[in-house]
C-alpha cells in the first residue's frame, strides 16, 4: 500500500491543499484517514461491509466540506470521528442484531495458521464482548482504548462532558472484563 | 485484586492486538475506491481558476467608478462643472474677449492690494 509522503504535514493543512486541488494531498489524506474511520466503524458495528459504508459516507462528507473548512477551528480527526460515531449510532438504531460472529478470515498470511487462529479467536472474543456493551459504552471504549484518543477529544466527538467519558470508559472496561472472565481459556490465559 | 489485575492485563493485550487486527484493516480494494472518491470530489484547478462571468461594458464601467456612490458623485461633479462653465462663459464669447483686449477697464495689481509697490512704481 502506498505510503503517506506528507508525514509532517497536519491534517488541517492537507485538507486546505486538498481544497486547492492538490491531488497528492488528496491521496495522502485518504491513506491517513481511511484506516481510522474504517477501524472505528468496524469496532462499533462489528461488520466490515457496514463499516465500509460508514467510512465512505464520512469521507465524502469531509471532501464536500473541504472548501469551507476553517483551519484551526476543529481537528479534522475529531470532526471525522464525530461523523462516524453519529453514522454508526444511526445504523445501530435502525438495524439491531448485527451478526456477532461475522468475523471474516484474516487477510495477513505471514503468520502461521495456529497463530492466526489464536489471534482470530482472541479478537473475535473481544469483538463479541464489545458488541454486548451498550452503544455509547462501546464507542467510548473503542475511542479510548483502541484508537488511543484523549478523554477531552472523546468528549467532543460524543458531545458529552469529560466526566461522562470517564464514567463510560470505566464501566465499559469493567463490563468487558466481566464478559471475558469466563473465556480466559479461549484467550490463552489459563496457564498463567 | 489479582483477578482484576489479570483481567486488566488481558484487556490491555487485547486492545493492543486490536489496533493491528487484520479484520479491522482496510482492504486494498476499499482503499482504491476511497482514493478514487477523494479525487472525484476534489475541486479541480480549472474550477478554482475559472474566469469570472463576462460583464458588459457599462456594467464594468459602473463597477470601476465605484458603483452607485462613485457614479453619482461623478455625475454631480460633471453637472456642477457644466453649470460653472455656462455661468462664467461671458468672458469667453467674442464680445467678452474683445472687451478684455480693447476695453477701457484697466486693472492693476495695486488695485487688488494696496501694499504692492512694484506696480505703483511702474505707473
Amino acid at each position: 500500500m502506498p505510503r503517506d509522503t506528507f508525514q509532517d504535514v497536519s491534517d488541517d493543512a492537507l485538507l486546505v491543499l486538498y481544497a486547492n486541488g492538490d491531488t497528492s494531498a488528496a491521496r495522502a489524506l485518504t491513506l491517513r484517514l481511511t484506516p481510522k474511520v474504517f477501524g472505528h466503524a468496524y469496532r462499533v458495528l462489528g461488520d466490515r461491509a457496514e463499516a465500509e459504508d460508514v467510512a465512505q459516507d464520512a469521507l465524502i462528507r469531509l471532501w464536500k466540506q473541504a472548501s469551507d473548512w476553517r483551519q484551526g477551528e476543529a481537528k479534522v480527526t475529531t470532526w471525522l470521528y464525530r461523523v462516524v460515531a453519529n453514522l454508526c449510532t444511526d445504523r445501530l438504531r435502525k438495524s439491531r442484531g448485527v451478526a456477532l460472529d461475522a468475523i471474516p478470515e484474516p487477510e495477513d498470511d505471514t503468520e502461521s495458521a495456529a497463530e492466526a487462529m489464536q489471534q482470530k479467536s482472541r479478537q473475535a472474543a473481544l469483538q463479541d464482548a464489545l458488541q454486548e456493551l451498550p452503544d455509547r459504552q462501546r464507542q467510548a471504549v473503542v475511542l479510548r482504548h483502541i484508537e488511543g484518543m484523549s478523554n477531552p477529544d472523546i468528549a467532543q466527538i460524543m458531545d458529552i462532558g469529560v466526566e461522562a467519558v470517564e464514567s463510560l470508559t470505566a464501566r465499559g472496561k469493567r463490563a468487558l472484563a466481566a464478559i471475558l472472565a469466563g473465556r480466559k481459556d479461549e484467550l490463552g490465559y489459563s496457564d498463567d | 485484586m489479582t483477578e482484576k489485575n489479570e483481567m486488566d492485563a488481558l484487556l490491555d493485550d487485547l486492545f493492543a492486538e486490536a489496533k493491528e487486527a487484520p479484520e479491522a484493516q482496510v482492504s486494498d480494494d476499499f482503499m482504491a475506491r476511497m482514493l478514487a472518491e477523494a479525487e472525484a470530489h476534489q475541486p479541480k484547478p480549472a474550477d478554482l481558476a475559472a474566469a469570472p462571468p463576462a460583464r458588459g461594458f457599462w456594467a464594468s464601467l459602473f463597477d470601476t467608478l465605484g458603483g452607485w456612490q462613485g457614479t453619482g458623485g461623478l455625475v454631480a461633479a460633471t453637472m456642477a462643472s457644466v453649470f460653472i462653465g455656462f455661468s462664467g462663459a461671458e468672458a469667453l464669447t467674442l464680445d467678452g474677449l474683445q472687451s478684455v483686449i480693447t476695453g477701457d477697464t484697466e486693472s492693476y495689481l495695486s488695485d487688488f492690494s494696496g501694499g504692492f509697490s512694484l506696480s505703483t512704481e511702474a505707473e
